[in-house]
């Protein structure tokens, strides 16, 4: 009670004291009021009083007051009014100070009824004499754009803006740019601002002048401008590269920025692009002396550039060696990329750098330099010897967390030189009890199961680890079952009893399927065919990739458009961490072939369609990301220490659902279950199909019960022959492109269903998992009927084959060729992205027999510049009978037949999943093999494809 | 944009908090107090985003400054312009500090207005800043001085106004140099690099238009018939200080990079490579650079560390000089780190004072003064209290010091001020020039 008292009290204080006659007094009051208002009190009861003292006419209370009035205005709109006529008064002012700081808070006042009063007194500042009013003005006019974008449209002010691009004074331009790309960023269907030649130009005059932030926000709107051609953007490189000196490190991240872009644009083997390099590593690494945060910025994005064009920071290894005092955010970057420009040249500084940073106190940056370490062997090879000399010196440290750290790299090296470097097995099983990390004790269990024969006591090691086989994490399960059966298959005299202790207490005793299937498949094969066994269990593995951590292209050019911003600090697009209505897409320009001249029209045509096509592309990229967020953070086994921050991020991104418009958020809905499913439970008593499990090449590491997963797809697909023509597989995604993941797939119609099937193979080292799909909205709404289903995770060296079932009633947008569909695949690892074909013939539905008369009236009715003509040859010299019937399997349907001149009609139809139908007339001459086509639709797009779909049937056997 | 700006004391408690932007609620001021000021896990990285806002935040001494924003905005220009904010609340009220920030808070909230816009940065010169954000408040300012104040705010020329007189033109050089070493055990180096910056005090009349010549490889290669300039800047040279007697014989140097303040014509440099401006009043910094090669290191440490059982530890240092015998190296400080286990420390110098710092878990061994080419020693036997935890990784042995010549070499060779308007020449003007070589990250790893 006493406080509320009290507080009550010191209100009305302040309100005898505001209406004191002393100037003085007020002021204080006035500071008292700010003061409370700072740390949260509600002091919105003094409205009034405050705004009685707007009339004095001093310039630091007024802007006391202004300071309360921008903060409780819109609690209180009515009170707010008051205001309006102290602001026109002001905007009046003769002081030019006075009114820049009425427009400048007028804007800030988000009252509807203060923003009309608003228009007049904006303006004529506009137009005001005065720069400084100029200036503020212009970024007034967005703000007035945040409150109401009509009334900026109605009233003019965007011509008025535009105007003030061409001011004489260089800061009224840079403030108005600032406006003008914040405008047209907010409202990108509308073009506020017409980037163009001319524009650009005054803006780099304008650069050279204006002030350091200036600057930045002319450098970021020129990022946008797509120049004309490879002169064009070469010559506005050589204005701005003289801004890689300036003092203030934003100019210089946007000034790269803009060179990285439009160096995309210029001949990489030219003169100007190795000058260009050369000057833009010094003042990159200039920025290593700035500010601990700065720094870190920088270095995000330098991991970004060395990423994209390596050469840049090739000779500059030694700058980003870490100093003791660093702060740990700028010694784990300056870690990343240290191993990204390791060579052969470098190595021996790098290891001896790595080897002192493994000493330090910091355990993440321990065990990432301990990691480092390994990564350097497996990517340099004459040094591997060194490094692993160097690991063994560390696990000689018996640092706990060290030594795990380096069996587990140990691992990868043992993986990439395999035979070489096993003499040092017995250090590291000196080591086996201080493992406590599963991912350590699992390597560590993998290296003796592989090595069982070189290891005198591999049984003896193993056993050890089996007493406590239940208490022991999944992960460490599985490879321990797997190392047992090894051992047994490698030493089967004396090691007879512990396997099968391993298999009745992974089949009897414990309920986790996976390992329960595993134990049963290995029981099975160990029973009915050893040699089989082995094959399958000793296989020889797949080679493990050199480069790590590498961000996806498509991702990684996205981000370069970004550099200095969030974006490129996060490593994540921009919509993935900001809200909005609709954030525009950035790419990287498109160098089309202007160096060669001979190539006509026709393909530069092409080569914009292509990126229209980007464009289309990468609008998705994004709603795909968050939508996988919403599942929740994606699983990643081994996650370094950078992934906790990633995940925090994308936790927090997770909670707030992304506003995309509704056909995509209707396509995105088809994914929603897919992190929530459940695992089906297996029939794991006996009749495992024994012959299905030579498929698999088998691996170490990991189960062969992914296999299993034949069966557990879609599986409703029944399959039925004769049927449609079924080209072979293609690869979609190489496992270079998937990061391990090689997808190839077809189309095929079965029962009448387009079917979309697929193998899925994983080359790569770790296991796969959290699959999904999604495809692009496309010609003829193709979509799944269900979301792709893998239920287990795939293993290195498997390949399971998909079949999803496709219908035709999702969301259409037209695309080029028709028959392209953009897909996007999903899996822990990243997000894969391509394009694929859709032969035409899939589309074609079984009841588009029409009959004769309709299709008379049809064709006649179908204007005659619509008819397209071809020849046709058959090449295979069918009858016309089997012709008719190989047609006919594909659903081209033939109406009727006649002989009109001794010559063979056959009138068919064709009617396409969204009700197109395509009537064609065929005359065969007998004993020729041309066959003189002609097709009548109301869509001629299509015709093409018709023709490429006969030449494909009849060609094939 | 930025959304908003925070400052918080140590504990936590909001001292200013300025919204720019809609979109930053009141709740974005306790996200940040929660989730970073009192997080229990020290947060590791300067940028969080928090419920998809992103808050970029540095620390003074026990201040929290915190800068807002919902939107894709340029990270390097938010930590730039908070650094920025820093130096002009120093330059105001001097150290940043709870209590300072308290009894001027009408002021930073008045500096807030002024340098941010709807978050867009706006001019933000303390010079110029001054002129019309007073701590007196009231300073009653003409109409004139009015136009004089915004035309220099938006000016072309932003960071100087109009009218300037002295009596004397005058003007103060002073190159600092940051010298950076890190030295393996065996004394190779690592790395080394000069960070170096040229401070200019400038009380000049008028719009004088400086140019400012240095031993630059390049501008030197380029250089024909100017021989006068260099005779020029050796009479210039500070008399007080002996800084004419170290010619080096290079005589030019290669600068890997350099940046300049915002006053120097950036393209005028690009294509001639000279260096003109029109410089702010008062102090400020004209140009940084940093160079790579043909450092002279002043100081070279040998470290000799020897563990005898694990009770026991010797150490002895070796420090050298390694510059002319008639210069004299100042403030010299040497910083042995000791285990933390370390109970009783012997300790033996030739020179200066040393001192086992527990608190600190080092020895410091500082020498008011060591002329050049000159050697001295310290011996330190370390007793350890028995410890079966970790063992203790040696962390570099950091040196401090100060030298009154420039390590990376770098000369002053002119700098002409020229005035049309008004009626003094260069020849009148008076300037002064200095080096100070000082230590950077200095370490030598034991």
């Amino acid at each position: 009670m006493a406080e509320i008292e009290s507080k009550k009290g010191e209100i009305y204080e302040l309100k005898a004291e505001l209406n004191s006659d002393k100037r003085e007094r007020k002021k204080e009051a006035l500071k008292k009021v700010i003061a409370s208002m700072t740390v949260g009190k509600d002091v919105s009861q003094l409205f009034p009083d405050v705004i009685n003292c707007m009339q004095i006419d001093n310039l630091e209370l007024k802007k006391l007051v202004y300071l309360y009035l921008m903060n409780y205005a819109k609690t209180q709109p009515e009170m707010a009014i008051l205001a309006v006529n102290t602001f026109a008064k002001d905007c009046n002012d003769p002081s030019p100070l006075i009114r820049a700081l009425a427009v400048r808070t007028m804007g800030c006042i988000r009252v509807e009824k203060i923003t009309e009063h608003l228009c007049e007194p904006l303006r004529k500042c506009l137009k005001d004499e005065d720069p400084y009013v100029r200036k503020t003005a212009a970024v007034c006019v967005a703000k007035l754009y945040d409150i109401n974008q009509q009334l900026v449209f109605d009233q003019g002010f965007l011509d008025l803006l535009k105007d003030l691009l061409s001011d004489s004074n260089p800061m009224v331009v840079a403030n108005a740019v600032a406006a003008l790309s914040e405008i047209s960023e907010q409202s990108p269907q509308i073009q506020v601002f017409d980037l163009n030649g001319p524009t650009v130009n005054k803006l780099l005059t304008a650069l050279n002048e204006c002030s350091e932030w200036g600057q930045v926000f002319i450098l970021d709107t020129i990022a946008n401008y797509p120049p004309k051609d490879d002169k064009d953007a070469q010559s506005i490189c050589e204005r701005i590269t003289p801004r890689l000196a300036h003092a203030n490190s934003a100019v210089v991240l946007s000034t790269v920025k803009v060179l990285m872009k439009f160096l995309e644009l210029i001949d990489p083997n030219s003169e100007f692009v190795q000058n260009l390099y050369r000057k833009l590593a010094p003042p990159l690494v200039t920025l290593l002396s700035t500010e601990p945060e700065i720094q870190y910025v920088a270095l995000r994005n330098i991991n970004l550039i060395v990423q994209k064009r390596s050469d840049i920071l090739k000779n500059e290894m030694k700058v980003f060696f870490v100093k003791y005092n660093d702060p740990i955010y700028v010694k784990l970057e300056k870690l990343d990329i240290m191993i990204r420009l390791t060579n052969s040249n470098n190595i021996a500084q790098v290891l001896a750098e790595l080897k002192e940073y493994a000493t330090e106190v910091d355990v993440d940056f321990v065990r990432k330099a301990v990691r480092a370490i390994g990564r350097c062997a497996i990517k340099v090879e004459p040094a591997a010897e060194r490094c692993v000399n160097t690991l063994i010196d560390l696990i000689q440290t018996k640092v706990n967390y060290v030594v795990q750290e380096a069996i587990v790299v140990i691992k990868d090296i043992f993986r990439k030189y395999p035979n070489k470097y096993e003499s040092i097995i017995a250090i590291l099983c000196e080591n086996l009890d201080s493992l406590d990390e599963p991912e350590a004790r699992a390597s560590m269990i993998w290296i003796v199961g592989e090595y069982a024969e070189r290891i005198d006591n591999a049984d003896e090691l193993l056993e050890g680890f089996l007493d406590g086989f239940k208490d022991e994490n999944n992960q460490v399960q599985l490879q321990l079952l797997t190392a047992i059966v090894k051992l047994f298959l490698k030493k089967p005299t004396e090691t007879q009893e512990l396997v099968t202790k391993v298999l009745t207490l992974v089949t009897q005793e414990t309920d986790n399927p996976d390992l329960r299937d595993r134990g049963y498949i290995y029981w099975r094969l160990l029973s009915t065919d050893p040699k089989a066994a082995k094959e399958v269990v000793l296989a020889e593995k797949p080679l493990i990739s050199e480069e790590t951590d590498l961000l996806e292209p498509t991702l990684l050019d996205e981000l370069i458009c970004h550099i200095g911003s969030l974006a490129s600090v996060y490593h994540k697009p921009p919509n993935t961490f900001v809200e909005g209505r609709f954030i525009m897409k950035k790419k990287l320009p498109f160098r089309t072939g202007i160096h060669h001249e001979y190539e006509d029209i026709t393909t530069m045509q092409t080569n914009q369609q292509q990126q229209q096509q980007q464009v289309v592309i990468s609008s998705n990229v994004g709603s795909l990301i968050d939508d996988f967020d919403i599942l929740g953070p994606m699983s990643n086994t081994s996650s370094t220490t950078m992934n906790t921050f990633e995940h925090t991020q994308q936790q927090t991104s997770s909670a707030i659902p992304n506003l995309l418009d509704d056909e995509l958020s209707s396509i995105l809905g088809l994914d929603s279950n897919v992190g929530g499913h459940q695992t089906p439970m297996m029939n794991t008593n006996t009749s495992l199909p024994i012959n299905r499990l030579t498929t698999s090449t088998g691996n170490d590491l990991d189960d062969l019960f992914g296999d299993i997963n034949l069966h557990t797809g879609p599986s409703s697909i029944s399959f039925s022959s004769p049927n449609t023509l079924v080209l072979p597989k293609e690869i979609w995604v190489s496992a270079q492109k998937g990061k391990g993941l090689e997808i190839s797939g077809t189309f095929a119609r079965r029962n009448n269903q387009i079917v979309m099937e697929m193998d899925f193979t994983n080359k790569a080292l770790q296991s796969m998992n959290d699959f999904a799909l999604q495809l692009n909205r496309n010609s003829f709404g193709l979509t799944p009927l269900q979301p792709l289903q893998i239920l287990n995770p795939l293993f290195p060296n498997q390949t399971i084959p998909i079949q999803l079932i496709l219908n035709a009633n999702g969301p259409i947008m037209k695309m080029d060729p028709l028959t392209n569909l953009q897909i996007a695949i999903k899996n822990n690892i990243d997000i894969f992205y391509f394009n694929c074909i859709v032969p035409i013939h899939i589309l074609f539905v079984h009841n588009g027999e029409i009959d004769k008369m309709t299709f008379l009236q049809t064709w006649q009715d179908i204007p005659e510049n619509n008819e397209i003509k071809y020849q046709l040859q058959n090449i295979n010299n069918l009858s016309i009978d089997d012709l008719q019937n190989k047609l006919r399997l594909n659903n081209i349907h033939t109406i009727t037949r006649t002989i009109i001149e001794q010559k063979e009609m056959l009138y068919q139809t064709i009617k396409l999943t969204n009700g197109i139908f395509i009537l064609i007339e065929l005359k065969i001459t007998p004993g020729n093999r041309t066959i003189a086509f002609s097709l009548k639709t109301k869509v001629p797009d299509v015709a093409n494809l018709i023709i490429q779909a006969y030449e494909l049937i009849l060609s094939s056997n | 944009m930025i959304g908003g700006v925070f400052i918080y004391n140590h504990k936590g408690e909001v001292l200013i908090s300025r919204v720019y932007r809609d979109d930053i609620g009141r709740n974005a001021v306790d996200a940040f107090r929660v989730n970073v000021i009192h997080a229990r896990q020290q947060s590791r990285f300067p940028v969080v985003n928090i419920a998809r806002t992103s808050f970029f935040y540095t620390k003074r001494s026990n201040i929290w400054l915190c800068a807002v924003a919902k939107q894709n905005i340029n990270a390097a220009m938010v930590f730039e312009f908070l650094n920025k904010m820093i130096d002009i609340m120093q330059s105001y009220f001097g150290k940043i500090s709870e209590e300072n920030v308290k009894n001027n808070f009408v002021l930073i909230y008045e500096l807030l207005d002024e340098i941010l816009d709807f978050g867009y940065p706006q001019n933000s010169d303390t010079g110029v800043l001054k002129t019309f954000i007073t701590q007196q408040g009231v300073r009653p300012i003409t109409r004139e001085e009015q136009t004089n104040v915004t035309s220099a705010v938006t000016g072309q020329i932003g960071w100087r106004r109009e009218g300037i007189k002295y009596r004397r033109n005058e003007l103060f050089l002073d190159v600092i140099e940051s010298v950076n070493l890190l030295m393996s055990q065996q004394g190779q180096v690592l790395s080394t690099h000069v960070a170096g910056r040229v401070v200019m005090k400038s009380y000049l009349s008028g719009m004088p238009e400086c140019k400012f010549g240095i031993n630059d490889k390049i501008t030197v290669e380029n250089r024909t018939k100017n021989q006068l300039d260099s005779t020029n800047s050796t009479n210039n040279n500070n008399p007080t200080n002996s800084t004419t007697t170290t010619t080096t014989t290079k005589t030019a140097i290669a600068i890997d990079d350099c940046q300049f303040h915002q006053c120097v014509k950036l393209s005028k440099f690009e294509s001639e490579h000279s260096i003109s401006f029109i410089p702010p009043d008062g102090e400020f910094e004209l140009m940084r650079y940093r160079t790579t090669k043909d450092i002279s290191l002043p100081f070279r440490v040998i470290p000799l560390v020897r563990e005898i059982g694990r009770t026991k530890m010797e150490v002895k240092v070796v420090v050298k000089s390694n510059f002319k015998p008639t210069l004299i190296g100042q403030k010299i400080e040497i910083r042995i780190p000791t285990p933390p286990n370390t109970c009783d420390v012997q300790l033996l110098c030739m020179k200066g004072k040393a001192k086992h710092k527990s608190s600190e878990n080092a020895i410091v061994w500082k020498m008011k003064r060591m002329g050049g080419m000159k050697e001295s020693q310290l011996s330190a036997e370390i007793e350890l209290l028995p410890n079966d935890k970790k063992k203790w990784n040696r962390p570099p042995i950091s040196m401090n010091f100060e030298v009154p010549f420039a390590p990376s070499g770098f000369k002053v060779r002119y700098l002409k001020v020229f005035e049309h308007k008004l009626n003094y020449s260069d020849s009148e003007t008076i300037k002064w020039v200095r080096y100070i070589g000082k230590s950077g990250l200095y370490e030598t790893r034991c």
